[in-house]
Parts: C-alpha cells; sequence; structure tokens
C-alpha cells in the first residue's frame, strides 16, 4: 500500500482504503480506481491524502501508524521484527507475556488476513 | 565521552527560551480548574482566538471524536465532548503548531516521530478507560506530550541530538541509554521542564519526567504508568518511531494496573489496532492543519 499526496494521485490507480470527506462520508469505497473526475475534485473535497495500492517508493509512502504490514510481511518475517525488538528484554518476565501476546495477536490477523484471501478467491470464482 | 556539566546548565539555560503555549490555552487550563465554569465561559476563552476556533472546530467535526460534522461551536462542543475534551484538542493543535513537521536531522523523521506520540496517546487513553481512570483525555495529553523533550532536542540542542541517534545507531542502544551518555541528561527532564513552563498539571508533568521510570514517581499518581505501558504497547506494534526502535521492560507497578490475564493480552492488542485506525484520522487532519496553516 503507498500513502500519497494527491498531486501524485494518477488515472487508473486502485484504492487501498475508502476515500473519505474529513466528516467521514465515503466516496469512493475500497478497490475503486482512480478517474480524472474523482482526481480534479479530491481538492475540491478538501482530500490531502490517499491510500492506493503499489508498493511504497520511499519512506514517506508507507502508511503511517500501521506497525507491521501484515498483508506483506510471512509469519517468520513478524516474529523477526518483535524478537528484533524485545532482544534486550526478552528474559523479562513482564515483557515475556507481552511477546506471547504480541504474537499470539499476530497470528490471529495473519490467519484472518489469508482466510480472507481464499474467501476472495473463491467467491470471485 | 565523559559527563559534562557544562552540558547540562547549556541545555537548561536554552530551555529557558522554550516556546510558550498560547495565552488562551494556558487561560483555558486555568479555568478548567474550577469546577463550576461554564460551557460558554470556555466559548469566549477560545472564541477570541479565530485560528484555534477553526482547528478545534475541524477536530471536534473528525471521525476521530464520532460525531462528524455536527458540531458547529465551542460551546457545542463543550457540552458533547466535555470541558476536558476540547481542553485537550486546544492543547493539541497548540503543541503541533508550535514545532514545524519538516525534518531537522536526516535520522529523524518528525512525522514518525508524531505518528509515535499519536498513537501512544489513542493507547493511554484505551488504558485509562480499561482502568476506569477519571480522565481520559488527560491520559491522551499525556501519551501525546511524553516525548516532547525529544522535538526539543531536535530544534534548540541540535547537535547533541545528532550525536544522540549516532550512538543509537552505531551502538544499537535505546535513545535513553545514547542521550545519558552524550550529555547526562534525559529527554524526560527536558520535557518535564517544558511542562513547568507551560504551567501543565502537576500530574501531567510527573507523567513526562517518569515515563522511563513510572516507579520513581509520586504513587499517587496513575498518569506516569499509564504513559509507561502506552509507550511499551507503541513501540511494540511498531507504530511511528521516535529515535529508536527499541522496547524498555515494563516496570512492574505500572503494568499491576491493568490488572490484565495473560490470555486477554492479544485482544489487548487487538484493541489496540482499533484506536490506531482514529489516531490515523487524528493524523492526517493535523497534518492537513499544518501545510493549510
Amino acid at each position: 500500500m503507498r500513502k500519497i499526496t494527491i498531486d501524485k494521485a494518477a488515472e487508473g490507480m486502485v484504492l487501498a482504503k475508502p476515500l473519505k470527506k474529513a466528516d467521514g462520508q465515503v466516496l469512493l469505497g475500497e478497490g475503486g480506481r482512480l478517474s480524472p473526475r474523482v482526481i480534479t475534485r479530491l481538492n475540491e473535497w478538501e482530500i490531502d491524502i490517499i491510500f492506493v495500492e503499489g508498493e511504497p517508493e520511499s519512506p514517506d509512502e508507507e502508511e503511517c501508524a500501521v506497525g507491521m504490514r501484515i498483508d506483506t510481511a510471512s509469519l517468520e518475517e513478524i516474529c523477526a521484527t518483535i524478537d528484533q525488538r524485545f532482544k534486550y528484554v526478552a528474559d523479562h518476565i513482564v515483557m515475556k507475556k507481552i511477546i506471547r501476546g504480541l504474537k499470539e495477536h499476530f497470528l490471529r490477523k495473519y490467519n484472518a488476513n489469508v482466510s480472507g484471501q481464499t474467501d476472495d478467491q473463491d467467491s470471485s470464482k | 565521552m565523559s559527563v559534562d556539566k557544562q552540558t547540562i546548565r547549556t541545555v537548561v539555560s536554552k530551555v529557558g527560551t522554550l516556546p510558550t503555549l498560547p495565552y488562551v490555552v494556558t487561560k483555558l487550563s486555568k479555568m478548567l480548574e474550577n469546577p463550576l465554569v461554564s460551557a460558554e465561559e470556555v466559548n469566549k476563552v477560545i472564541s477570541s482566538d479565530q485560528a484555534l476556533t477553526a482547528k478545534v472546530l475541524k477536530l471536534v467535526n473528525s471521525a476521530f471524536y464520532g460525531f462528524p460534522g455536527q458540531i458547529s461551536t465551542v460551546t457545542h462542543a463543550v457540552v458533547i465532548l466535555g470541558f476536558s475534551a476540547v481542553k485537550s484538542i486546544a492543547l493539541s493543535a497548540s503543541v503541533f503548531d508550535m514545532f514545524p513537521m519538516e525534518n531537522k536531522s536526516l535520522y529523524f523523521d518528525r512525522k514518525k516521530f508524531w505518528e509515535h506520540s499519536i498513537g501512544c496517546a489513542v493507547i493511554a487513553r484505551l488504558l485509562a478507560r480499561r482502568i476506569r481512570y477519571h480522565d481520559e483525555e488527560e491520559a491522551f495529553v499525556c501519551g501525546l506530550l511524553h516525548d516532547i523533550g525529544k522535538i526539543i532536542l531536535d530544534q534548540y540542542l541540535h547537535d547533541e541530538f545528532v550525536q544522540i541517534l549516532q550512538e543509537v545507531r552505531e551502538r544499537d542502544v535505546t535513545f535513553l541509554e545514547a542521550e545519558q551518555v552524550v550529555m547526562n541528561c534525559t529527554h524526560a527532564r527536558i520535557g518535564s521542564w517544558l511542562g513547568e513552563q507551560w504551567s501543565l498539571p502537576a500530574q501531567l508533568r510527573d507523567s513526562i519526567a517518569h515515563h522511563h521510570n513510572p516507579e520513581q514517581s509520586n504513587p499517587e499518581f496513575t498518569l506516569s504508568k499509564l504513559a509507561h505501558l502506552a509507550d511499551a504497547f507503541t513501540r511494540a506494534k511498531g507504530i511511528g518511531n521516535s529515535g529508536d526502535d527499541l522496547i524498555h521492560a515494563v516496570s512492574r507497578e505500572a503494568w499491576d494496573i491493568l490488572h490484565i490475564a495473560d490470555k486477554d493480552i492479544p485482544d489487548l492488542f487487538d484493541e489496540i489496532d482499533v484506536e490506531i485506525e482514529k489516531a490515523e484520522i487524528f493524523f492526517t487532519i493535523i497534518s492537513e492543519m499544518k501545510s493549510s496553516s
């Protein structure tokens, strides 16, 4: 997923997150394609940032505040990142609980994501 | 590098010239100490600053507070969201105004810094709700401001700041360890000096000063423990970046206030995800305000 400012919006880009006005009103859903008409109206809707499909082209384009990107990371990568972050405190009694809980949380998300993708494939058949 | 008293003195003297909080926000803070204050009085104070009024209205009407597009006046905002929320919004908007988003250093990304701080703010608020702390909004502000000392370092003691970041990278240590080596002073202490200058409430200042060592704060104060826990959870989830990627050991005293069973920890992280989505809304609005002002 890329997080881009609207000056980089181009025709044909696919939304990775719904296009919403400041008041929360959804203008175009996830998976929607940007048309020239939509692009010209982004300003009018007071939208500055949009999320589109694709790999980030710069650190700026990495989505804010998502933590580990569950949609692209493998379980091994997730666990390795967690172990790296906790490497100096992994034997601490409270931290052991947090690490276990965090891994369980990511495992659930990962599984939900995998089964979600399978459902998508099933329904498109 | 040796301990250098001169460096600390320099830190202190430069901090003497720190930015001041807008008069309106300080006045608001004082006013709200009086339980008999009315929504109309709060409206009068905020409305005397038009730019602030516009920002407050934009934030309260965002999806972040759950009443999108429904609140047209400050008085209305106070009635719906409460005094504490409106104060927290005014304070947040002012803090973002004071410090530019543009990076001063190659190795410190201010956007990532604010992502970390806002993440910490929403998580502190979530934890406050969980333990039934009396003022969730105060918890939000304590999360938002816990690392404010780092921005002061970046802005006013930039050479020391760059040295600290170098230490972090070269020796793979935490920011806290690195700053003690470089200047024998911490961002927590600098942040609490700023809090004094801004006349922030005692418990909020204490939470900034002791977010790394809540066991040393006043035992009656809960905020420092909430900031400490929220910081750990924000780091655990990898939300934003405040100068290093490492996580500190959580203090036992702080952990115990959560009263959480091991089996419920994954659920807490699920709840944190929901809060982080809200944090993204808050962050986007704040960034928009910065780019339009």
